[in-house]
């Protein structure tokens, strides 16, 4: 599974994405105060752990987290 | 004719006279090892300058240096500028530097950080400044210890000089500089972002600027061109005269350096003016999220 809004970022390590307990590249974003945070890009679920069924479920969560960030800032009056 | 501001000097090798060219000012760089050999004392104060203190000092720092944090020691809390005198006095007494104090700088990110904190204290007119060659990065390669106690300081009382604007180029000299053929643009960022093809990486989601590309006329000179990849050092005086000469910036020119928010075109504005001994240069520290966030301002694809 990847987070597309996180292209061009540079892979700094690859390791456990804690919230999800699986193996994820990972990148660093800084904040206006120049503080760098991990965030992960890519994350690879194990076929022998997971279904596709149960990787939906965390990219819809994505995609429920995106859709209500651009509410914030870009309002639909509908 | 061009004058050259950089030094020959004639050293003895195998007991023959060998012609050298040294750094303008050799008296502005200390290397790690010096560092190492020469800990800070009442005269002499040891400072990391870091973007990102969590990641950087808070993890490990030289012993004995105290910090500056970029964004909250050096920048204006409220409006975009860097600290007016007073703040800069305040800063310095609250890291026990007098005006006589030797002071070394070093930091994260290349020392580009650093580099713009020694522009900041040469703007108030800070005399014994110095940087270790190499930052972080060329500690860290070199596995020299790291810890995490912060230093006890006893603070002092600074008065600094008024500002130095000669150091510092405001969006109306760049826009007067237009087409001057005596002032010369260096754009120290990226070729991506020269061309406009990105505005900022990824990873400083925080610095785009609505349009891309450059001023028109600038020379595209990455900061990256003055180091050694291999270790965050500074180029050779040699390898750093070819680096601008060859593109046009002379010493004989006034030179702006610009980049994204002022710190890479400090670092590219401290090679030029100490190890090369170029007189008339300036940092632009708006840089291109001023200039490419300014209505009707020319730009360059």
């Amino acid at each position: 599974m990847e987070d597309k809004t996180k292209r061009g970022l540079a892979i700094k390590e690859t390791s456990i994405d804690e919230k999800l307990n699986v193996k994820a590249d990972k990148g660093m974003i800084h904040d206006m105060d120049g503080i760098g945070h991990w965030v992960p890009i890519r994350w690879y679920f194990s076929k022998d752990s997971y279904d596709l069924s149960q990787v939906v479920i965390h990219a819809e969560a994505m995609d429920e987290k995106y859709t209500k960030l651009r509410e914030l800032t870009c309002p639909d009056d509908d | 004719m061009v004058f050259l501001p950089y030094f020959r000097k004639t050293i003895k090798y195998e007991n023959k006279s060998v012609q050298i060219m040294s750094y303008a000012h050799p008296e502005v760089l200390v290397d790690t090892e010096w560092v190492l050999q020469n800990p800070p004392n009442e005269n002499r104060k040891l400072v990391e300058v870091d973007y990102d203190p969590v990641n950087g000092y808070q993890k490990g720092h030289i012993n004995g240096a105290s910090l500056i944090w970029w964004k909250r020691d050096i920048n204006d809390p409220v409006t975009r500028d860097i600290i007016g005198k007073k703040e800069f006095e305040a800063l310095m007494s609250k890291n026990g530097i007098t005006a006589d104090t030797e002071v070394i700088l070093y930091g994260d990110f290349n020392n580009w950080f650093a580099a713009f904190v020694f522009w900041v204290f040469k703007i108030y007119g800070h005399e014994n400044l110095k940087i270790m060659n190499g930052g972080r990065k060329k500690w860290e390669l070199e596995n020299k210890d790291y810890n995490t106690d912060e230093p006890q300081i006893t603070s002092t009382t600074y008065v600094a000089q008024p500002p130095d604007e000669g150091l510092r180029a405001y969006l109306f000299d760049v826009s007067r500089a237009l087409g001057k053929e005596d002032t010369v643009m260096v754009d120290v960022r990226s070729p991506a972002e020269f061309t406009g093809q990105i505005t900022a990486p990824p990873e400083y989601p925080m610095e785009h600027a609505q349009r891309g590309g450059h001023i028109p006329d600038a020379n595209n000179i990455p900061w990256a061109t003055a180091v050694n990849d291999a270790d965050g050092t500074f180029k050779a005086v040699e390898e750093l005269r070819q680096n601008y000469e060859s593109k046009g910036v002379t010493p004989d020119k006034d030179v702006i350096c610009y980049c994204r928010i002022g710190e890479r075109s400090s670092h590219s504005w401290f090679v030029l003016k100490y190890l090369l001994g170029y007189s008339k240069v300036r940092n632009y520290d708006g840089s291109w999220t001023e200039w490419g966030n300014m209505i009707g301002n020319p730009v360059e694809k």
